[in-house]
């Protein structure tokens, strides 16, 4: 089972991976919420396209962890501990996308979601020094452009080749995967995009951000914030060596709370 | 082979012009071809669907909220200065108030309607200026005005529109804007209190009932239930068909970008700008200003305000004449400059400002009963909603003739009227509690002649010196004044007439609404009333003691020269 929802996985990242690479003729990230509204309104096929790489990612995160549980579900993880970590890593890597592409969309939603993060970073020692490598003081969104457009999809075709060993495409996958995203996108609609002058009470950032979010609201500090995003990713790296039931049901709790903080 | 293609109407570059295509051009500064929807009002340009195009969409950019995002994107000065105008924090109305009924120990602060929004308070003054002043402020919301015909307010456009948008039959039109702001827009505010927009042209608010009849209704009725009688309107109306805007200045209207105390802070343009002016080369701002109305010749030199050098760029010098042009129509009319005869330049007059003698009349409103109910409900036209308290106002009587003479704000002597005068009953629980403030304030009427008052009229009417109409005697050099108006008769709660400034010995009876503003002193008086006797003779600025009037004096104090009376 854990081997179909791989290949379909990887056929969601590969249709993921050509839209990102047609949608992005239009996107200017100095002009960033325009060539998005452009893109979605103007350009023929554009908002297909978006469509198509928003649904095709967001599926293809839902499958990693899909190919995650089931491997745990199991008595006992049979891939070597590197391949291991790189699924995780891949899975971080996979998020850490999600989140720039959400940036790119420059809406208000976006740009607060983006501030959140900066002052994340600042807060939190050592990854301070990282900052400057996502704010760009002239052209806001270049950086998160460069990461989305360029290194993170490198750095996760790295991590994904490290695991599977060879990325190939099986045109039977490749349909379902295509097929499951045309028809989520056929009854779901895009998060809707918050104009710049609109005015709002409250914006949130991408669905898994929700969850921190909130605790941030609630009085959590930004170092408590850091543990609470990397323990997920410690118990799975943990999970490798003892895949006991003392981390299963530590990994449990965490996503109980995270998901009430979320709501 | 004709090479003059006619050159194709630039599309929008909004799509909201797939369904607004036949929406009219606001004015030619903001064509719809170039500009679009988007820029001014928001929303989502590129939408093809209603709701996503007009989501975030701002139906009035103008207002102030709003004007620094839209409006403010090319007039980013303008918004600044109107933001911190007087018209819309009306700071200078709100603390004289304060002032005047005990609740501040100076006329000057910086508090008004933007600071009050957030503010519970208790002050009495402060209830007032909610429940009745605060409608007037540029940046009042015109949805609560249940009769659109009063509405006022909605930030640039409470000026410059010139007409409100509409649907026509095939076409909507939009609102039209415009920097030639008519008349009419600013009597919508400027017509109570001290009446400048209405003197101006030449309305006297009267008691309250119309007659004569005229066509089977009142005539001369103001808006609402108020009546005027018809007087001399202001020679720049009667001669030229002046409007406000063609000596009021862009800084003096919408402000300098400083937090001003008094109208007469922010206010720039001055009669001696026009009638004494100095030219100099038309800035840039100038030129941009002739430009945008269109009519105004642009020309090298122009005038300038002295207070804040603004430009005065429809006063324009060329070789031959000095023009004035009407900002409305462009219609030039031959400027003259102040003469230099007696009555300007002679040392005894050296106090008085223009107004002291050019203006005929002021509205001048006595005793203003403020009746305060504190279990009754009215409009918060700060919060914009019905809240505790509520205020009723009558008013004793109004007079217009022989205005009264004090020392202004600018420590020249200047028309004082009634600014305001309060007899207040509160109803409150089980109580009635009473409180009286009296106050005089000095303006300019906007009531101007070329024909001044007479000399006797300043110099021997008891009610142009202060005192109130009555009888005035003069006895060993001593002021006798017996007034009409008994206020202890009337049930007043003070014994000094209602129209007294001040009494006979230059005590002064009333307050002011500026710190430096006050009645003649018994010296003053004495100077005055003491001149009348020579007046009686020598009544015309044409008699010869005129010629060289500190000779005259010399010679008559020497005995060289003697009265003949």
């Amino acid at each position: 089972m854990s081997k179909y929802v791989a290949w379909v996985t990887q056929a969601l990242f590969i249709i993921s991976l050509l839209s990102g690479l047609i949608v992005v003729f239009v996107y200017y990230p100095s002009n960033a919420y325009d060539s998005v509204q452009k893109l979605s309104f103007i350009t023929p096929f554009g908002l297909f396209f978006r469509e198509l790489h928003y649904f095709s990612s967001e599926i293809f995160i839902f499958s990693i962890l899909v190919h995650i549980l089931i491997e745990l579900s199991k008595k006992e993880i049979k891939i070597n501990f590197k391949s291991w970590i790189y699924s995780i890593f891949a899975l971080l890597v996979a998020l850490v996308l999600m989140f720039t592409g959400f940036v790119l969309k420059a809406d208000q939603s976006a740009n607060a979601a983006a501030e959140v993060a900066f002052s994340l970073l600042k807060d939190t020692p050592f990854l301070d020094k990282f900052l400057p490598l996502v704010r760009d003081n002239f052209v806001f969104y270049w950086k998160f452009f460069v990461w989305h457009g360029l290194f993170l999809p490198l750095i996760i075709e790295y991590a994904i080749l490290k695991h599977v060993r060879k990325l190939s495409v099986n045109i039977s996958y490749f349909t379902i995967a295509l097929g499951v995203t045309l028809l989520v996108s056929l009854f779901l609609n895009l998060p809707r995009d918050i104009g710049l002058d609109e005015k709002v009470l409250h914006v949130k950032g991408p669905w898994f951000f929700w969850g921190a979010e909130n605790m941030l609201q609630a009085g959590l500090s930004v170092l408590g914030i850091n543990v609470v995003i990397i323990l997920p990713f410690l118990l799975l790296i943990g999970m490798y060596k003892s895949n006991t039931k003392l981390l299963k049901i530590l990994l449990l709790l965490w996503v109980i709370i995270y998901a009430y903080f979320s709501v | 082979m004709n090479l003059e293609k006619p050159i194709a109407k630039p599309s929008s570059p909004d799509q909201c012009m797939s369904c607004h295509s036949s929406t009219t051009n606001m004015d030619k500064s903001h064509p719809i071809e170039v500009f679009g929807c988007f820029k001014c009002h928001g929303g989502n340009r590129y939408a093809t669907n209603k709701k996503d195009a007009h989501r975030g969409v701002v139906l009035n950019p103008s207002r102030l909220e709003y004007a620094n995002r839209f409006c403010g994107e090319c007039h980013s000065d303008v918004v600044k200065r109107v933001s911190s105008s007087m018209m819309q924090s009306q700071n200078g109305i709100l603390n004289v108030l304060k002032f005047q009924w005990g609740e501040l120990s100076t006329p000057i602060g910086l508090e008004g309607v933007v600071e009050l929004k957030d503010k519970n308070s208790t002050s009495l003054a402060e209830s007032h200026f909610r429940k009745a002043c605060a409608s007037c402020h540029v940046n009042q919301h015109e949805d609560v005005f249940d009769d659109k015909k009063y509405a006022r307010g909605g930030g640039c456009v409470d000026c410059h529109r010139i007409e409100k948008g509409h649907q026509e039959k095939n076409h909507y039109v939009h609102s039209k804007l415009s920097s030639k702001i008519p008349s009419k827009n600013c009597l919508k505010c400027h017509n109570r209190s001290n009446r400048i927009g209405i003197s101006y042209f030449g309305k006297f608010e009267s008691e309250g009932y119309g007659t004569p009849y005229k066509h089977g209704e009142f005539s001369h009725k103001l808006d609402g239930s108020r009546f005027y009688y018809e007087l001399p309107a202001d020679i720049h109306h009667t001669k030229a068909g002046l409007d406000c805007i063609d000596c009021h200045t862009e800084k003096g209207v919408m402000g300098d970008g400083k937090k001003n105390h008094h109208m007469e802070d922010a206010e720039d343009i001055k009669c001696n700008d026009c009638h004494k002016p100095k030219f100099k080369k038309a800035d840039s701002l100038a030129v941009m200003l002739s430009d945008l109305n269109g009519n105004i010749p642009e020309t090298k030199s122009i005038a300038y305000t002295n207070k804040k050098n603004s430009p005065i760029y429809n006063l324009q010098k060329d070789k031959n004449s000095t023009k004035f042009y009407r900002k409305r129509d462009g219609k030039a009319f031959d400027m003259s400059n102040m003469s230099n005869k007696p009555y300007h330049t002679l040392d005894i007059h050296k106090r008085l400002d223009c107004t002291s003698c050019h203006s005929s009349w002021v509205p001048s409103c006595y005793g203003c009963h403020e009746v305060y109910f504190e279990n009754g409900k009215q409009f918060d036209w700060v919060k914009r909603e019905v809240t505790k308290g509520s205020w009723q106002e009558f008013r004793s009587f109004l007079r217009f003739e022989s205005p009264s003479l004090g020392v202004g704000y600018n420590k020249k002597i200047m028309p004082f009227a009634p600014g305001c005068q309060v007899i207040g009953t509160l109803f409150k629980d089980k109580k009635v509690e009473k409180f009286h403030a009296m106050a005089m304030a000095g303006w300019d009427p906007h009531t101007t002649q070329k024909e001044v008052r007479s000399c006797e009229d300043c110099h021997f009417n008891p009610a142009s010196l202060g005192l109130g109409r009555g009888n005035l005697d003069i006895k060993n050099n001593r002021i006798f004044f017996e007034p009409f108006y008994n206020s202890k008769k009337s049930g007043m709660p003070f014994s000094y007439p209602i129209d007294g400034f001040v009494s006979s010995d230059g005590k002064q009876f009333q307050t002011t609404s500026r710190k430096d503003a006050r009645s003649f002193n018994k010296k003053e008086l004495q100077k005055i009333v003491g001149a009348y006797k020579c007046i009686l003779c020598h009544d015309r600025y044409s008699d010869k003691i005129y010629k060289d009037f500190n000779k005259s004096k010399i010679l008559f104090n020497s005995g060289k020269t003697v009265c003949l009376d």
